[in-house]
């Protein structure tokens, strides 16, 4: 008894986890608008070891169930080696349409909300490389982008980014933002 | 002097001394006067030219040729009896047939290897796969106009080289190397799909995506120059692969060539193509019904590499039609070898929405052509392991073996190369070879089968062992059954028995007459009738030969026969040379200039079908076009791509060779015409007249372009040297005809000029979306007069003087037919042949003359 005892100690003190089966919360990129939660189920259809339990859209956050076993092969695994293995077989699944990083230090309610207007088409594509642009960026907590409204909105640590910042990314991949 | 040619002659001719005393006194009585040591004129002196033949050969038969023809002596001076002149041509004649008789080996056709489309073509055959081999070889030269000439088939350590490097290319895309036939899989690829089309579709406004025959809510059309933002993420998203239809209003164009990457072949073997085509007018954001029957080009693309940037040789599969707004389903079959995919384009007007319309489709008004798809489905293999690997190994079985052990090929498992296609490579199925229990017999019994076949003749019981010796010697070294056996086939490949048309000194035996007749008819090996007719020595029989003659012309594969001959006789090769001025000719295009070809090849191939005589490579009362040509044309009434027969208006220039676009394109230079190289062109492909070289001090006549001076002012001073007058005056008159016709072959009756006065400006016909920049300039003159002193005021009347000499006509097709079948140029003595062959067709037509022409001794002698 004692011998486990100090066996969980050690792997706890090294970050290995031994489980089969587990639930983890990671933040959800390429969540650009509300119909992109169904497809992203849809993606995960083709990866039978990982389940969505939850997922939301307002701080992009996904928990998901994961049978450790059948994605690693092995019960003891690091949180670091599950999430490349992960964000590797998500991307794989969705043809790269999504991708999970570890959660966000700041809150949703903690980050500040700032609106970048710029000019494009009523075009899910053209909303989603517009979210591309910014989602990357330093300090760029969440964003989503629907261009029937004509802005994109993201969610910042003011600390790291600003909307200049922003602006600068967005110009450097080209799109159009109005001249005011 | 005078004495001592009359002399010489005397001498040189003892048979004919009674002629050669004739001969003197007719150049005495019409010739020396102008053509002595001092007249001199034209810079001929008959006095100084050598008496003995075979030295100034060439100069005498220009002597012969031009007293026979009546040009000399000169109108103007008095004219020689008529039996003064056949007396005087006819010892001209003897002498010359004589002299050459000392200057030309027996042999006149030297040992001539294949040309590069003969040597494909050959493959294809022998293999029964539609293998592209051209490319892989050194291009061939040509003489007197054609590249079969044996003079033009050098050959070289680099063709050795590529030879080897061909016939193992060959050997793996022939040898079967799993025991199944790939499965038959259905593709379905989007337009979109290609890189080219959705950058235009979302930066350029050059094409729109397309759904339930309106513009797609998904994929809005790029207005007031707003672009779409990130085609990756657009891409990602999936929204290419399910786009429904795709429009584009782009031309196609040099830097212009979207393909169907997405499906790339990995094995080859018949494919079947499917595809659906509409056209529409799109008025400023809204799809409404089209103008009339538009066209897409589809082509097929050999991919280099892993298929990304540019440079892909391309290859012409054709035009199909987008009639109306409704969807038209085409179908057709093509062979695919591994990363060939299909490109595809549109045949519109040059209309550039990013320039002309800033990037705005709510502000344009044009025509469009879109797709829904394109669907392939293949390989589609009738027989496996197939034909081509039959030859090779019959029906020995194919058993799995250890790629580690050695002795056994190294096998290349067939993968997807290409970036971006989403077809993918079947399950390997291991690695799979021939196997024989009795290798030197079978080694004896396939090499006895294949060998005469590849070498068209039959094949002496020691060269074939010589061949299994070569597999007994790789066999000994370890080699497994398959690389034995190939060993001895790659060498057979490369051998002269294969690359070489290999002829007996005098006259053809039955094998070599099918080899030739069928290399004539179809640029390939004869097949198995025609080798078993020469097996039974029945093939000569002057029946028999008629009859095989009329089954090759009605074979497709004499569809090769004419490509290749309308290719170097007409040089529609050429065709490309130069690019017609965008500005002084908006209505240049690929799909005008591949309709051009596409003409000539039709109509050359109806001359035959129809047997018309040699007057309508001048004129006719049909043409063969497409709508695109006939628009071109002014001629009324013919829709869609496809060429047809097409009655002409009784005032219409067309009709005949001599005023197809194809030829008035080649003749031009892209900006201007000149009557020289067309009139050259004319004498020496149309009448048969060799024309000299300009002399090398005499600079070229540089048009001008501003518009200021017309050719003919031009001409006319360049004719006041007297060194230039005499070749201009016979060069120069059909080509002033021709000058009704500009530089795509359009008729004109004014010369378009950057320059010129601004009003009365012509509107271009062919299409109304194009811009017309040019303006008129000075007045086309096209009146001129043959050399003969016969006047013409235009091409109607031009025409009708030409025609007038139907023999001439006749005998210049019969010597560009010998010329190209026998591989050699013809001799002096060679004229009565011709003339024999053009007498025995009666009023009969070209075909008549292919077949006095098989059935000659000219064509059945080396």
């Amino acid at each position: 008894m004692s011998r486990c005892l100090q066996l969980l100690f050690l792997f706890a003190l090294v970050g290995i986890v031994n489980a089969e089966e587990i639930e983890r919360t990671y933040h959800l990129q390429g969540l650009f608008d509300r119909d992109r939660i169904p497809e992203f189920r849809d993606a995960l259809t083709n990866l039978p070891p990982v389940k969505v339990k939850s997922i939301d859209y307002a701080s992009a956050e996904v928990t998901l169930q994961i049978t450790v076993l059948e994605i690693l092969n092995k019960k003891r695994f690091k949180e670091e080696q599950l999430l490349k293995n992960l964000s590797q077989r998500i991307r794989s699944a969705s043809k790269g349409n999504f991708d999970i990083q570890p959660r966000k230090q700041l809150s949703i309610q903690e980050a500040e909300h700032i609106r970048i207007p710029l000019i494009g088409h009523d075009c899910r594509g053209c909303s989603f490389g517009a979210y591309r642009a910014v989602y990357k960026e330093p300090g760029v907590i969440r964003a989503t982008c629907a261009l029937r409204e004509g802005h994109v909105k993201v969610w910042i640590d003011p600390k790291i980014t600003n909307r200049k910042k922003l602006e600068a990314a967005m110009t450097k991949k080209k799109i159009k933002l109005p001249e005011n | 002097m005078r004495q001592s040619l009359c002399l010489t002659f005397l001498v040189c001719f003892a048979l004919v001394s009674a002629s050669a005393r004739d001969l003197n006194g007719f150049f005495e009585k019409h010739c020396f006067d102008c053509h002595d040591s001092d007249a001199k004129k034209g810079d001929l002196d008959l006095t100084a030219l050598s008496s003995d033949f075979s030295k100034d050969f060439k100069r005498w038969v220009k002597v012969h040729d031009r007293i026979q023809s009546g040009e000399m002596p000169p109108a103007k001076k008095p004219r020689p009896s008529p039996g003064e002149i056949t007396a005087a041509t006819s010892t001209l004649k003897t002498a010359l047939i004589h002299a050459e008789a000392k200057l030309q080996e027996p042999d006149k056709t030297r040992v001539r290897r294949l040309t590069r489309v003969e040597y494909e073509n050959t493959m294809r055959d022998l293999f029964g796969m539609r293998l592209l081999l051209q490319e892989r070889l050194p291009a061939d030269g040509k003489v007197h106009g054609f590249d079969k000439n044996s003079d033009a088939l050098a050959i070289s350590h680099v063709h050795l080289a590529k030879y080897v490097e061909a016939a193992d290319y060959v050997l793996d895309m022939v040898i079967a190397t799993q025991p199944n036939a790939p499965a038959v899989e259905t593709y379905r690829v989007s337009p979109a799909e290609g890189g080219g089309v959705s950058l235009l579709a979302a930066n350029n406004g050059g094409a729109v995506f397309l759904r339930n025959k309106k513009p797609d809510p998904h994929h809005p059309p790029v207005v007031r120059g707003i672009q779409h933002i990130d085609r990756g993420a657009h891409k990602t998203l999936g929204m290419y692969e399910k786009a429904e239809s795709v429009g584009i209003f782009r031309h196609e164009g040099p830097s212009f060539n979207p393909r169907f990457q997405a499906f790339s072949a990995i094995y080859p073997g018949r494919y079947q193509v499917r595809t659906a085509l509409w056209s529409y007018t799109w008025d400023k954001g809204e799809v409404k019904p089209s103008r009339g029957v538009e066209a897409a080009r589809f082509t097929m693309i050999q991919l280099k590499g892993n298929g990304r940037h540019g440079g892909h040789p391309s290859y012409l599969i054709g035009y199909f039609d987008a009639p109306s707004i409704d969807s038209q389903v085409h179908e057709f079959e093509w062979w695919f070898n591994p990363k060939d995919c299909l490109g595809y384009n549109v045949a519109l007007a040059p209309v550039h929405i990013y320039h002309q319309y800033k990037r705005d489709l709510n502000s344009f008004t044009g025509p469009g052509i879109a797709c829904d798809y394109v669907e392939v489905t293949g390989p589609i293999h009738d027989l496996w392991p197939p034909q081509g690997h039959r030859e090779l190994f019959g029906d020995l079985p194919l058993v799995e073996f250890d790629s580690k052990l050695p002795g056994y090929p190294e096998r290349e498992k067939p993968r997807q190369r290409i970036t971006g296609a989403k077809n993918r490579q079947q399950e390997y199925q291991g690695d799979w070879t021939v196997k024989s229990d009795t290798p030197k017999t079978d080694a004896r019994r396939l090499l006895t089968q294949f060998l005469p076949k590849a070498f068209r003749r039959p094949v002496t019981r020691d060269l074939t062992e010589s061949y299994v010796g070569l597999v007994q010697q790789r066999l000994a070294a370890g080699d497994c059954f398959e690389l034995a056996m190939r060993y001895a086939y790659r060498a057979a490949l490369c051998s002269p028995d294969f690359l070489y048309h290999i002829e007996p000194t005098r006259k053809l035996d039955d094998f070599a007459l099918a080899n030739r007749l069928s290399y004539f008819l179809w640029n390939s090996l004869p097949d198995t009738e025609l080798t078993q007719l020469a097996g039974n020595g029945q093939l000569r029989h002057p029946n028999i030969l008629r009859q095989q003659v009329e089954r090759l012309l009605k074979h497709q594969n004499s569809d090769r026969f004419v490509r290749d001959f309308c290719r170097q006789w007409l040089r529609l090769e050429d065709i490309a040379a130069n690019d017609a001025d965008r500005k002084l000719y908006p209505e240049a295009s690929t799909y005008l200039q591949n309709s051009m070809v596409a003409e000539t090849e039709a109509y050359f191939r109806e001359l035959i079908d129809a047997d018309l005589d040699a007057t309508h490579l001048i004129d006719s009362d049909f043409a063969m076009l497409n709508e695109k040509l006939a628009v071109h044309y002014g001629i009324k009434g013919v829709s869609g791509s496809q060429i047809r027969k097409v009655q002409l208006p009784q005032d219409s220039p067309r009709g005949g060779v001599l005023t197809q676009a194809s030829i008035l394109k080649i003749t031009a230079n892209g900006t201007t015409t000149s009557p020289v190289p067309r009139g050259a062109f004319v004498m020496e492909c149309l009448l048969g007249q060799a024309i000299d070289p300009p002399p090398p001090s005499v600079p070229a006549i540089e048009p001008d372009v501003r518009g200021a001076t017309t050719i003919r002012e031009l001409l006319d001073k360049h004719r006041a040297d007297p060194s230039c007058a005499g070749c201009h005056a016979k060069l120069d008159p059909t080509g002033f005809a021709l000058e009704s016709f500009d530089v795509l072959g359009g008729y004109r009756d004014r010369y378009r000029t950057m320059e010129g006065d601004k009003a009365p400006r012509e509107r271009i016909l062919v299409d109304p979306h194009l811009r017309v920049s040019f303006n008129l300039g000075l007045q086309v003159d096209p009146s001129y007069q043959l050399a003969d002193g016969r006047t013409f005021a235009d091409i109607h009347e031009l025409k009708k003087l030409l025609v007038a000499k139907p023999d001439q006509l006749s005998a210049n097709i019969a010597r560009q037919f010998a010329i190209y079948a026998t591989g050699r140029e013809l001799t002096f003595r060679d004229r009565d042949a011709i003339r024999q062959i053009v007498a025995s067709s009666n009023s009969g037509g070209i075909r008549t003359i292919l077949h006095q022409l098989v059935q000659s001794e000219l064509f059945q002698t080396r």
